[in-house]
Parts: C-alpha cells; structure tokens; sequence
C-alpha cells in the first residue's frame, strides 16, 4: 500500500489524470409519464450503488429541471434508485446499469405515477412546492411580540414529511396488543386513517403535508390547518392546566410556555381513534418545541409518547417556510356516495 | 383482577370487538378520501371522449360525468374523478371550467370494480386547453 502511495505521488501528471478519468459521470434528467421533465422535487437525489462493492454514489436532483449528475463513478454494474415521496410519483429503480471507465452517461429517466395515479389535483407536495417556489426563501429577523417572544404567526408550508433522527418516517414500537390491532388492519387491507372516512387525519396537526397558519397573540394560538377536520387547534399560552372536565378529543388539549426563543407546546387528552402514528391509546402525549430562527423559517422537534400502548416515545423533526401571499381555505369532508363514519375500521378499544 | 391481567383482558377484548367491527362489510370504494391506487388499476389506462353531463363539486374529491357513445351506438355515463376542489381552485379550475355539454376527451386509470369509473389524470378540453397533474400542466399559476 506504502508503495503504492509513493508511486503515485511521484507518478506524472498525465499518468494521474488518466487513473482519474477512469472514473464515469452519470447525468439524467426525469420526465412524468406525459413526457415533460418533472420539477418542484425538493432534496431528492439520483442514488447509483455499486453491485459487487455496494458503494453508494448519488447527486441532488435540481428542483427546477429535474436534472442530475453523478460524478466519480468508477465503472462497474449498478443499481439506480430515485426515492420520490409520496403520492404524484412513484419511486423508481432501475437494475444492472453498465458503467464503462470514463463514460459519461446521459439517462433519461421515465417515472410513473405514483399512488394517486396522476389524478389532477391531488398531490399536495405539489401545491406545497409551487407555494414555496412563489414565495422564494425570506430571510430576516425574527418577528417579535411586544413581550420579546418570538412572533409564529403566518402561514406556513412543510419543506417535507416530519422525519426521525435516521431520515426515515417515525414510527413506534408496539406493544402486543397495538400490534395486534395493527396486524389485523394489515391482513384486511383497509386504511385506518379516519382521514380516509372524512375524520380528523391526525393528532398532531402540525404533521399534516396541507398548509398551515398560526395566528398568535399573548394568550394564545390559533392554528388553522387545511385538509383535516377540525382545522382548528388552540394552544393556550396563558398559564392554565389541563382542564378537570374533559372528553377524549381528536386534538387533545395544548398548552405552551417558553422555554427562551423556544414554544414548548404539549397536548394530552387524545381520543384513542386519531391516526398518523399508528395504533395508540389516550395515554398519547406530544411535546412539540417550536422556533422561528429567522423571519422565513419555523422548526419543530415532535416527541410522542404512550406509556400503554407503545414501547418507548418517537421523535420526529419538521421544517417550514414562511408563504405569507397563500391562505388557508375552509376544508369540509363531504362525501357523495353514503355515510362512512360508522364503517371507519378502528374506533378505539370499548 | 389484577392490574396487568386486566389490561391484558381489555387488549382481548378490544380485539374481538375489532374482529367484529372489521368484519362487517367495508367497501374500499365507499371510502370518501381513498387512494387511488387501490381503487384504480394503473394498468388499465382509459381514453374516453364524451359530452359533459354534470360536475359535482365537492371535497374531498369532485366528480364529474360524461356520455360516451360505444360501439353500439349506446350511450354509457361514466362517472370520472379529481382532486380536491381546494387544490384545483388554486390551479385556477373551478367548477365552471368543465362545461355542461362541453365535449372532452379524459385519460385515466379503470376502476378496479369494473364499473364505469375512472379517475381523471388529463382533460382535453374543446377550446384545446389541456388539463393534467404533474409538471406538464400546473394549470398556470397555482394561485
């Protein structure tokens, strides 16, 4: 190895760039199934990995072309994966791609649908894209309250879907009776999101990928979100507890205090029945720590936990940016064909 | 009981009334904000040109309805889905954009129950403007 070293150092120039352009690039670009290149993806890369060494190279896709391009790609077989979130687009894979030493390879790169099967207007990734794009990204100092404390008020799109500290979607352990519950909702096949059944969609607004707006005043704040009944949440900041009279509720009940520039907002007295994290019991407590770093951004670490119904608390962060010309529309869950409520597949332990 | 006993019973039991709940009948197409990947078959693409008969407008999904002549020369209503009204507002399509009487051509993906359902991924429609998800056509500016 020592040799090896020494005789590349004292290699010529030319010898050393020949070694160097061994090495292949891999451009592309992607394009929907109607053949125009696909924009608006936000931190998607192209991921090349090596078949025999399992060395993984990748690149950005750029938001506004759809293009890539991977450089430093010793030749060899690969596997070529572009993992599109959800619901426009489907992932894609490409199997046994051939690299030849100094190739310079242009792919074009067909994606299909993904799970919503192209139906217009129903991928909120792309709405949440276009806002971001018209907006640009505001920069500033962070609005204050007459107090000091950091103002959150505007309305708000999520860069992308609240992930763990690993980059993958957080999902708890279960405990034997959840996960029994999860295995049979598997094996029938049917979605337990009541979302799907024209109920709330999640016990934390926050996570839902529709635009979300907070209005702020000393005592408290509203948050409007789209896309989920209720659509409201009120998170009290004057210092009250948790109320002595209350019925289990789809978005509990949340109270915030500051902890500095940070809004550390919990919410308890959740139904058993709200999805997003899975299976859960009213057990389910969320901590949320909300700040405003500058005038364009909002951060948000998530814990959840549940004593009764899960193994240990998940953790999740989410990152937004401010689209202070978009607003939220009134959301009502009609529903044309019959009533659904009653056939929702879990509606809580009797 | 004691308490983990009990917990355990509760755990049963919430089982076997879930068991019961599920085994009801629950029609995956009576779900109001399905996916569409379970109601459609992505490999039974449909090209349909009709005449604009009804458009409902209606979240969480709208609807709207065109007559297609078959080779029979009978006239079959199809029934063709959307998006929300809220996301196509901001894409500038209202609920005046389809005609009614308009003739249109729509592509899509069959139901899976065979019926005559399909959901709408582009619109072609008579002034030439074409309406469809992705890149391709934002529908302008998705104000």
């Amino acid at each position: 190895m020592r040799l090896t070293r020494i005789a590349l150092a004292l290699a010529p120039a030319w010898m050393v760039s020949s070694l160097f352009a061994q090495e292949a690039t891999v451009t592309g670009q992607l394009f929907d199934p109607n053949g125009e290149p696909i924009t608006g993806l936000l931190n998607v890369s192209a991921q090349l990995t090596n078949v025999d060494t399992q060395q993984d190279f990748e690149a950005l896709i750029s938001t506004l072309t759809g293009e890539f391009s991977i450089t430093d790609v010793p030749p060899g077989t690969y596997n070529m994966t572009i993992p599109i979130p959800c619901c426009l687009y489907g992932r894609y894979r490409e199997a046994d791609i051939s690299i030849e030493p100094g190739q310079t390879l242009q792919l074009d790169v067909a994606v299909n649908w993904g799970m919503n099967l192209g139906t217009i207007a129903d991928d909120p990734g792309t709405l949440g894209a276009d806002m971001r794009s018209r907006a640009g990204r505001l920069s500033g100092p962070t609005p204050r309250m007459p107090d000091g404390k950091p103002d959150l008020s505007g309305v708000w799109s999520w860069l992308a879907r609240p992930t763990g500290s690993d980059g993958a979607p957080a999902r708890p352990v279960l405990k034997p009776w959840a996960a029994e519950i999860a295995r049979q909702l598997r094996e029938l096949n049917v979605d337990m999101n009541a979302g799907a059944y024209c109920l709330p969609q999640s016990a934390i607004p926050t996570t839902i990928a529709y635009p979300t707006k907070f209005a702020q005043t000393a005592s408290v704040i509203v948050q409007l979100t789209e896309w989920s009944i209720a659509g409201v949440r009120q998170i009290f900041l004057d210092g009250r507890g948790f109320p002595e009279y209350w019925n289990p509720s789809w978005l509990g009940h949340s109270t915030g205090t500051w902890e500095g520039d940070t809004l550390v907002v919990e919410t308890v007295g959740f139904n058993e029945i709200t999805p997003m994290l899975g299976v859960h019991s009213e057990q389910l407590r969320v901590v949320e720590r909300f700040s405003r770093p500058d005038y364009g951004r909002l951060e948000v670490e998530i814990m959840a936990e549940d004593p009764e119904a899960w193994e240990g608390p998940v953790r999740m962060t989410m990152e937004a940016a401010l689209v202070p010309d978009e607003e939220i529309l009134e959301w009502v869950c009609e529903n044309l064909k019959e009533p659904v409520h009653d056939q929702v597949p879990w509606r809580g332990r009797p | 009981m004691p308490m983990k006993t009990m917990e355990r019973a509760r755990g049963i039991l919430a089982v076997l009334v879930l068991s019961g709940v599920l085994s009801g009948a629950i029609a995956p197409g009576a779900i109001a904000h399905h996916s569409f990947a379970a109601e459609y078959d992505i490999n039974s693409p449909v090209t349909l040109t009709g005449t604009v008969t009804k458009v409902a407008w209606t979240n969480p999904h709208a609807f709207f309805y065109i007559d297609v002549e078959d080779e029979q020369g009978n006239v079959v209503n199809w029934e063709l889905e959307l998006g929300s009204p809220n996301m196509l507002i901001r894409y500038r399509f209202t609920r005046d954009t389809l005609q009614l009487g308009e003739i249109v051509t729509v592509e899509g993906f069959l139901a899976r129950d065979g019926s005559n359902l399909a959901n709408a991924r582009t619109i072609h429609l008579a002034d030439g403007r074409v309406l469809s998800a992705g890149s391709s056509a934002r529908l302008g500016d998705t104000r």
